[in-house]
């Protein structure tokens, strides 16, 4: 029996070719968006998972319980913190400290490389975490000061094929380190980053309980141990272990949870976010929808034309739970075949995906048996889903009715109609919606390219000279790069505006306000093309200004609700000074931030960076002589450089992902949707063939005819553009809330979203319409 | 064989009531061939759809090898209807992905026959039916006749006691339709009870009995020669 379903089924399948392709490519393009969700899914949620202890560690973090909102939750920790905690809490089977060095430049033989995934950690982070030593001891690796493991790649770069035991590298400024381990290379789904793990040891016995204050303390807890009762504890002794700052506290976050929480994202890794996680999910599952609907959609229209099957079946002894099972099967035979074709599709565009995503997603065929499993019980789903209502409705069939060519009637009929109109109506409601978003998506990025930042951002680089002889001579330097013709002007400060702000309180009288600053020279002004709008600059010929001086932003101006700032007394940082100037508002962080009051002023000391504005024209030549030039001052680290406008896009490096992503979803939505509509097309034009006939012989024109049928649908469309307004607009809003400088979300866009969406519709549905209609009448009355 | 007791059947739509047979009382005994004639919409299929159970009754009573079935649920008839009765259908109705090998072995299949037991009998209907050598074609490739004959052939598969045909060689000419009317005589000289619905009086009077249905009711029931003692 099953025998002859299966042959059923494929000789049907194989006899309408254009309506099994229409399903096959609409199930498997929607499924193979699916799946490839489902890997990302999957890899953000299996992140730190891999580790043997995972459910038992966790990251100390720490909040002050008086104004939470201003301090968020950190995961800063002082170096001093994990001792305390072993010492005080016996509970506690072990910790770990992470200790991020910055700019490290590792040098072997006359190798020299800038390594930003540089890391002190603890000789207790074998025993905890689960990194596997390809070689070396995992107990003794990292317990002498001046030792450290590196992954095989890190070895390979350093050492070649040499073995790296043993092996002597110098860091810049902590002296020469030893090899003592060579670690696995870390998985994808990992927080932690490192390639190279020196000894905690190293950093010597900490005394001062300010020092290294961006560790991160993990801790090992007993199993099924309930960490509230830890956190309780800490509250308890709050004197003892928060000793640096007023009312804080602290909470444990499990490892497992810590990826996926924006919150928590200046912990090592590039943080995942939980709500990309939600929306990416949703969006999946609505274009599963939408494929599905089209296979519940071509199979209940074209149910008629099974229906001859099912009376003779039916006459033949065949009982109406035996054909239900029967057309059930074969929709998840056809469901089978979906995925395996979406498969194909998966493997094909996983490396598109992979770079949208930045991650490095696969399948393995074989070993991933959970997934191959889950895959298998997805098809088995969709096809239960997709099937049932077919074989509910084509088992319903009465034989004598379907024998004499009566087809389904009355009421039956009509819920199949409507239940198909309720469907379409869904597909085009989520494909308008998600048109709608990619457009708002892509307006707003657009508005953040050309919102105007309060400084110019082309053909700026950015030298980082902290920690290198430059810092000492930058005047020369400076002096020396401004004889090149292509280079125009040059500032030493403490970085662009994009390089990270510093805070501190500032008073005017007795008003303390907390600004961000810059630390500036006297030609930052001109270098980055700010305008003052009262006062002057910082200038050479004033002895005193580089000690007493200071600029303000217009937000500062309005924060202290100066009516005339201009040499009025500033206290703050170091010392006294007074206003000199007032400097247009200009962005130091994304959009997503309101502009800060920012002061800027002199202080060598704290210089960190270069910035140099190049001539647009040949730019190449002009970075030779500057990388020329630094090897002359700097012959020892690496030429390290950034342009402004590249670090201004990586900014937004989050949104032109999603609108990239959204873009590519809305659009294989709108295909899905619409290859069901063109297979509803040809089966309303087949089915009506005589109408037209008759139509035609009446005098209907060809446009009569065409009209007549996209009316129909484009009823439907338009119904759908009803839905998806209120929905897309809701939904848009609450992700522009993200920024504080945003687009108005206009009207139009929706009205052009939908006029889009229905174009395509009428043009998928006319098509078949016109083929109808230039038919001659004549051969579809013969058809008859 | 068939027994039936003031059969009536209304058709119900939203807005008409349609009387399609009323008060047939109508006995059809083992081994008998009885053609039904009478103009269109008179009820004929109707009737031979009740007497197939692929209908009940609105009223009235039917009584099937000695069983009132009238009330039976669908899946009771089913099986009655699977054991006993083959289906001959104007337009043939067979499945057109299914080559005639499997068309006429589809009966089986929902007895529940073992592969081996399906094969042997197959083969041996489609030799007597004499469409061995088109076994393996799919019913586009065939003529009208041989297509009927496909049908014949998935009718006797399951050596039903009744045979009910719809117009038999509607669709046929003149000599397939003789040829088609052959069979089913050979098949009830064999045994087989026959309910033939006819329009074309030259068929009928293959039967024993004439039933003459007018209006829902059976106006008139001649005998053939040479049966009516056989009554």
């Amino acid at each position: 029996m099953l025998k002859n379903y299966l042959k059923i089924a494929l000789r049907s399948f194989l006899r309408h070719k254009i309506y099994s392709a229409i399903n096959l490519a609409g199930l498997g393009l929607g499924v193979a968006v699916c799946i490839l969700i489902l890997l990302f899914v999957r890899h953000e949620w299996s992140h730190d998972r891999y580790h043997r202890n995972a459910a038992r560690i966790y990251l100390v973090t720490s909040a002050q319980s008086t104004s939470p909102s201003r301090f968020a939750q950190t995961v800063a920790t002082p170096a001093l913190l994990a001792p305390k905690l072993m010492a005080n809490f016996p509970e506690i089977i072990q910790t770990v400290r992470f200790l991020h060095q910055r700019d490290a430049v590792l040098r072997y033989d006359d190798r020299l490389f800038k390594e930003e995934r540089f890391y002190f950690g603890d000789a207790s982070v074998f025993e905890v975490f689960s990194f596997p030593l390809l070689a070396g001891d995992p107990k003794t690796a990292l317990r002498e000061p001046n030792t450290l493991v590196l992954t095989e790649k890190a070895a390979k770069k350093y050492f070649g094929d040499e073995n790296p035991i043993g092996k002597i590298l110098s860091l810049d400024g902590q002296g020469e380190f030893k090899v003592t381990g060579v670690l696995q290379e870390i998985p994808t789904n990992s927080q932690f980053v490192f390639d190279f793990l020196a000894s905690f040891a190293t950093l010597g016995e900490i005394t001062n309980p300010y020092k290294y204050f961006g560790t991160y303390t993990y801790l090992l807890l007993p199993e099924n141990y309930p960490a509230k009762d830890l956190e309780e504890k800490f509250a308890a002794h709050r004197e003892e272990l928060a000793w640096y700052l007023d009312d804080l506290y602290f909470k444990l976050e499990p490892l497992t949870k810590i990826h996926l929480n924006p919150a928590l994202s200046s912990s090592m890794d590039n943080a995942g976010d939980i709500r990309y996680v939600y929306m990416f999910s949703v969006i999946a599952i609505l274009i599963l929808l939408i494929a599905c609907s089209n296979y519940l959609n071509l199979a209940t229209a074209r149910s008629t034309l099974r229906a001859r099957e099912v009376g003779i079946r039916k006459v033949l002894g065949a009982e109406r739970l035996r054909l239900a099972k029967q057309f059930l099967g074969e929709a998840i035979l056809f469901s089978l075949f979906a995925f395996m074709f979406a498969l194909v599709l998966v493997e094909l565009f996983l490396p598109v995906f992979n770079r949208l995503v930045e991650k490095s997603l696969h399948i393995d065929y074989v070993h991933d048996l959970g997934l191959l499993l889950a895959l298998g019980g997805f098809a088995l789903m969709v096809g239960i889903v997709t099937g049932s209502y077919p074989a509910l409705l084509l088992s319903a069939f009465r034989p004598i009715h379907v024998l004499k060519g009566i087809f389904p009637t009355g009421s039956s009929r009509r819920t199949a109609l409507t239940f198909r109109r309720i469907l379409v109506v869904a597909q085009f409601t989520i494909s308008i919606a998600l048109i709608a978003g990619t457009m708002i998506i892509g307006r707003q990025l657009q508005y953040i390219r050309h919102h105007k930042l309060g400084f110019e951002k082309e053909h700026i680089v950015s030298l980082y000279i902290r920690n290198t002889p430059i810092l000492q001579n930058h005047e020369s330097f400076k002096a020396e790069l401004l004889q090149h013709p292509g280079i125009l002007k040059a500032s030493v400060a403490s970085g662009s505006p994009f390089d990270g702000v510093f805070i501190a309180p500032y008073k005017i009288g007795e008003t303390e306000v907390e600004l961000h600053y810059v630390i500036v020279d006297y030609d930052y002004l001109e270098t980055l093309g700010m305008k003052l709008v009262a006062g002057r600059n910082f200038s050479r010929n004033q002895t005193t200004d580089a000690e007493n001086t200071i600029i303000l932003n217009e937000t500062a101006v309005k924060m202290f609700d100066l009516q005339s700032p201009l040499g009025r007394e500033f206290s703050g940082m170091d010392a006294k000074r007074t206003i000199i100037g007032v400097v247009e508002d200009f962005h130091s962080a994304s959009l997503h931030e309101p502009i800060q009051p920012t002061v800027l002023h002199i202080f060598p000391r704290n210089y960190r960076s270069i910035l140099v504005r190049l001539r647009p024209e040949n730019i190449p030549a002009t970075m030779a002589f500057l990388e020329r030039k630094w090897r002359e001052f700097a012959p020892n680290r690496p030429f390290d450089y950034a342009f402004l406008d590249q670090k201004f896009d990586r900014l937004y490096r989050a949104e032109e992902k999603l609108a990239t992503i959204f873009g590519y979803f809305a659009g294989i939505a709108i295909v899905i949707a619409c290859l069901g509509l063109f297979g509803l097309a040809a089966f309303a034009t087949e089915q009506r063939t005589k109408e037209i006939g008759v139509r035609k012989v009446l005098g209907a024109t060809v446009m009569n005819v065409v009209a007549l049928f996209s009316k129909d649908f484009a009823k439907l469309v338009l119904l759908a553009n009803l839905l998806a307004w209120p929905i897309g607009w809701y939904a848009m809003h609450r992700w522009l809330q993200n920024f504080a400088y945003r687009i108005d979300i206009g009207w139009w866009v929706f009205v052009l979203a939908g006029g889009l969406a229905l174009v395509i519709a009428l043009v998928t549905v006319s098509t078949q319409a016109f083929k109808a209609a230039l038919a001659n009448p004549v051969e579809a009355l013969r058809y008859e | 064989m068939i027994k039936t007791n003031n059969l009536k059947k209304i058709y119900t739509t939203e807005e008409v009531e349609t009387t399609a047979l009323s008060n047939v009382n109508l006995e059809v005994n083992t081994g008998e061939f009885v053609a039904i004639m009478g103009p269109s919409g008179c009820g004929k299929s109707t009737l031979l759809n009740l007497l197939g159970m692929l209908d009940n009754p609105t009223d009235g009573e039917y009584y099937f090898l000695g069983q009132e079935v009238s009330r039976y649920s669908e899946r009771q008839r089913a099986n009655l209807r699977k054991a006993n009765i083959g289906f001959v259908f104007q337009s043939f109705n067979l499945i057109d992905e299914l080559t005639v090998y499997e068309n006429v072995e589809l009966p089986l299949l929902y007895l529940g026959y073992s592969a081996s037991q399906r094969k042997k009998r197959v083969e041996e209907v489609l030799e007597q039916m004499e469409i061995m050598h088109r076994r393996n074609h799919f019913p586009q490739q065939l003529s009208g006749g041989q297509q009927q004959r496909v049908a014949v052939a998935r009718a006797v598969i399951a050596k039903p006691k009744l045979i009910l045909a719809d117009e038999p060689t509607g669709n046929l000419d003149s000599t397939h339709g003789d040829e088609v009317m052959k069979m089913l005589t050979e098949l009830n000289e064999a045994g087989t009870t026959i309910v033939m619905v006819t329009h074309a009086p030259s068929y009928a009077e293959y039967a024993h009995r004439i039933v003459h249905l007018f209006d829902g009711h059976i106006v008139t029931e001649n005998f053939m020669k040479g049966h009516r003692v056989a009554v």
